[in-house]
């Protein structure tokens, strides 16, 4: 009983840091940086997008 | 550039600098062969030869290539060590300090030349590692380290060769906005993903308070608990113990002290409870440390998004426009675009700069701006601004604005300030926990005594230290931002701009407001109502008001634009006019046709020594009994007419006055005007302060004198002449439709030109106060209530995770109430 317990502790551990480290990945390239701004892309003229 | 590397080595003529023969570049002048070490040198030659600056070349007095001597020494251009760097450039320097970079905006780049020797002077500064220079932005990204140079030196070196070089503050806030953004979140992101994990081990926990638990359960929950509590304490609590030494050591208890603390005894006394048996409370050691990082991020973001706002604003704006040259037109880049072209609009195009139209008709949609759905109708005249949308005429219009001086460059530039501005919210979380935190350290130290006093020593460390856990309100570092960020949100729905966080705060003390009569209190719209002059001749008033016209052309003053818009509505041609000179308060002087036209009240003719006749005079009171503005008009030293503006309040204006006056505040009006004009207005408005007949000055000494007596004055304006006003107010607010200055002194900007929002304003901010005071009030209470609990040692994990969910939901639905 008490290690399934641990077991199933462990389990959801390592899941949420499976999350955790998807997040950081996230936040490093970037990916939150500009939650504003593509949302509004498609209503730009024709000029590329600005590279940085 | 390199070396020479044969021996036959020659010097370049423009930059002196070592070049090798084969390397080097020949041109045939006419006064002779002349050889450079670059193109960029050669080209700037040749232009300083064209420009017939020859002698340049006899009288510099470098006699060493490249670079001027005093700026190729070792020493840095400040004597002695390196001073420290002024405060003001410290925001724009990023990196460590072995390695600093900062973005700099260079003023006098003309040429691929210029590049190259900024270049070149930058890395040969001592310390400066590398210089990159962007021709077509001039801007330049500069590192160096940070031991050897210093910006200001560098700024300085730069200086020294002619160009003025300044850090790149747009770019530079969007930066480190961003990586603090970025930090935020990592932070915040990490301490929730633990916390999320430490919540559900902790109810895990508490069930067992209830239903009992296998003590060998326990204590690997408990394990877990530690290993997914530390590195929310370690990593996302860093800042929060770092501010707390800073804090500590000038002597302060912030508001960081306040979280530390908490979060450290509450961290610290589980784990020693952990290894005595007792109960554990790391949920909210985290948890204190994840709401206030919630709050810092919710803050940041905010910021960061206004900034982003502005930058779309900026991007609506076209980046051609089609100048018009008599039969051509040819589309520039609006940066090419002089102040006095002429552009042309065509149906449904977006206006690329602000100007005045001078031939077509239109409408405009001007939402962007002033946030205005109705197309505004623009006719010969009117005033267009950058950004808006043409409706369905072709108009061409004259440029008055380019650059940073257009309407939306300078909305924006305000929306950048306004986000720079310090929030005075921190301070007051800070000035409140200045008291609270001694104050709980007393009652912690008081019932440490007490325990050990009259009981034993074992629980007696275990309550103070309780104490000091439950003590801290982590829904303190939400209360203030969230509230503000929700009161500046519903401001902006509004179309009310606060140039920043301070001015929330001192304009919620408002208890007095000044509202100037022309353009603020009245539609702003003044029309010539009557036309009378003192010769007989039937055209007499034609005359009269073509010339009053001519000599109001360049006038901003709406008297002045009223008689102009009038006298074009009657077909009158107008004259030119020179030496047009504003004399705020009282009038406009102009030459017309050589003559000296005075336009404006009758004390200005009276200087001038012009005699008025009787006839006129009983036809301004008459006039004036009317609630009419009255102009006069002479030519040279003759009295010619005058001419009756109507000015009537705006259909809001009654309104808003008793809101106002409802508000508790005091209401006054301050004019230029004579007394009956002022009177009348006040009358229908329902304003009993009524000061007439004051002068520009005399308008910011009448607020002055106001503030003197002990009130908190605000003062809504939107002329030149209530600039000053504006700035000794204690706050300004400005009306869009009103004068560039105006909204430049003013800290509210309201981009309707409607008096409701001025206690709009008022309204909003003390409401948003309110709300603040009442979720601090809030962010403590729970805490507080617990301490009794804690201080009789009773305190237990589910009243100190109860009092600490409680008070932040609390908080945060508080605040959406603004919305």
């Amino acid at each position: 009983m008490l290690w399934t317990i641990i077991a199933l502790i462990v389990l959801m551990f390592f899941l949420g840091l499976a999350a955790w480290l998807v997040f950081l990945w996230a936040a490093k390239t970037g990916q939150f940086d500009d939650i504003e701004r593509p949302k509004h892309r498609m209503m730009d003229d024709d000029d590329p997008p600005p590279k940085s | 550039m390199t070396m020479a590397t044969s021996p036959a080595v020659v010097s370049c003529d423009h930059c002196l600098l070592p070049v090798g023969d084969r390397e080097a570049i020949h041109d045939e002048r006419p006064e002779g062969r002349k050889t450079f070490c670059c193109h960029a040198c050669r080209s700037i030659y040749r232009m300083i030869q064209d420009e017939g600056l020859a002698d340049f070349y006899a009288r510099r007095d470098w006699t060493t290539a490249g670079i001027p001597v005093p700026l190729r020494g070792e020493a840095p251009p400040v004597a002695g060590a390196l001073s420290p760097e002024p405060e003001s450039l410290l925001p724009f320097i990023r990196g460590d300090h072995a390695e600093k970079e900062a973005s700099l905006l260079i003023d006098g780049i003309r040429c691929a030349s210029c590049v190259c020797l900024l270049e070149k002077v930058l890395e040969r500064t001592r310390g400066v590692i590398s210089a990159r220079i962007g021709f077509a932005t001039h801007r330049a990204t500069v590192r160096w380290n940070g031991e050897k140079a210093t910006l200001s030196g560098i700024i300085a070196r730069l200086r020294s060769i002619g160009y003025l070089a300044r850090p790149f503050s747009a770019a530079e806030q969007e930066e480190s906005l961003r990586l603090q953004n970025r930090d935020l979140l990592l932070r915040f992101g990490t301490a929730a993903f633990f916390s999320m994990q430490l919540m559900i081990l902790s109810f895990g926990l508490y069930a067992g308070y209830f239903q009992g638990i296998d003590p060998a359960t326990r204590r690997w929950v408990e394990y877990f608990s530690l290993l997914a509590c530390t590195p929310v304490l370690a990593y996302s609590g860093r800042p929060f113990f770092r501010g707390a030494i800073r804090g500590i050591r000038n002597g302060m208890l912030n508001m960081d002290v306040l979280v530390s603390l908490g979060a450290a005894s509450a961290y610290t006394l589980s784990v020693y409870q952990m290894l005595g048996g007792g109960p554990v409370y790391f949920d909210t050691a985290a948890m204190i440390i994840t709401l206030v990082l919630l709050g810092r991020y919710l803050e940041s973001l905010a910021k960061h998004r206004a900034s982003q706002a502005v930058h779309r604003l900026l991007a609506l704006q076209p980046r051609e426009a089609r100048v018009v040259h008599g039969q051509d037109r040819a589309m520039v880049t609006t940066s090419e675009v002089g102040k006095g072209d002429l552009i042309e609009i065509r149906p449904g195009e977006t206006i690329p700069l602000d100007g005045i139209v001078r031939s077509g008709a239109t409408e405009v949609d001007e939402s962007l701006v002033t946030g205005e759905s109705r197309p505004a109708e623009r006719t010969v005249g009117a005033a267009v601004i950058g950004g808006s949308m043409n409706g369905l005429g072709t108009i061409m219009v004259e440029v008055i604005h380019v650059g940073q001086e257009t309407v939306l460059a300078r909305i924006a530039d305000l929306v950048e300030r306004a986000q720079t501005a310090a929030m005075p919210v921190q301070r007051l979380a800070d000035r409140i926990s200045a008291y609270f935190v001694p104050f709980v350290l007393l009652l912690s130290v008081a019932t440490f005594w007490y325990w050990h006093r009259f009981f034993y020593a074992g629980p007696s460390l275990l309550a103070a230290v309780s104490v000091l856990v439950i003590a801290c309100p982590c829904a303190l570092g939400m209360a203030t931002p969230v509230a503000v960020l929700a009161g500046m949100d519903a401001a902006a729905r509004k179309g009310i701009l606060f140039k920043g966080g301070d001015v929330l705060e001192r304009m919620h003390k408002v208890n007095s407001i000044v509202l100037d009569k022309t353009g603020t209190l009245t539609a702003g719209k003044v029309r010539v109502s009557k036309v009378w002059s003192v010769a007989p001749e039937p055209d007499a008033d034609s005359v009269l008001l073509r010339i009053a016209a001519s000599a109001e052309q360049g006038s901003e003053h709406l008297l002045g634009e009223a008689i102009v818009a009038h006298a074009r509505e009657q077909g009158e041609v107008l004259l030119d006019a020179d030496a047009f000179k504003a004399l705020p308060g009282q009038g406009a002087s102009a030459l017309v046709d050589g003559q000296r036209i005075l336009v404006g009240r009758r004390p200005l003719l009276e200087r001038e020594g012009i005699i008025i006749p009787a006839e006129m005079l009983a036809q301004a009171e008459r006039l004036e009994r009317d609630g009419r503005t009255v102009v006069y008009v002479s030519r040279s030293k003759d009295a010619l007419g005058i001419i009756g503006l109507m000015d009537a309040p705006k259909p809001d204006a009654a309104a808003a006055v008793r809101r106002l006056k409802r508000a508790g505040v005091t209401v006054a009006m301050i004019t230029g005007d004579n007394q009956e004009t002022a009177q009348i207005i006040g009358e229908r408005t329902g304003i009993d302060l009524v000061r007439s007949g004051v002068l520009p000055e005399g308008k910011a000494e009448e607020v002055l004198k106001l503030r003197r007596s002990g009130r908190v004055v605000a003062m809504a304006g939107d002329g030149i002449n209530d600039a000053p006003a504006l700035a000794a107010a204690d706050v300004g607010i400005a009306m869009a439709s009103g004068t560039d200055i105006a909204m430049e002194s003013a800290d509210v900007v309201i981009m309707r030109s409607e008096l409701t929002g001025v206690a709009d304003a008022l309204d909003l901010s003390r409401r948003t106060f309110r709300v603040i005071s009442q979720n601090l009030f809030w962010a403590f209470f729970y805490n507080l209530a617990a301490i009794p609990l804690a201080m009789a040692g009773f305190l237990n994990p589910i009243i100190a995770a109860a009092a600490m969910a409680v008070s932040s939901i609390t908080v945060v639905l508080n605040s959406l109430r603004l919305r």
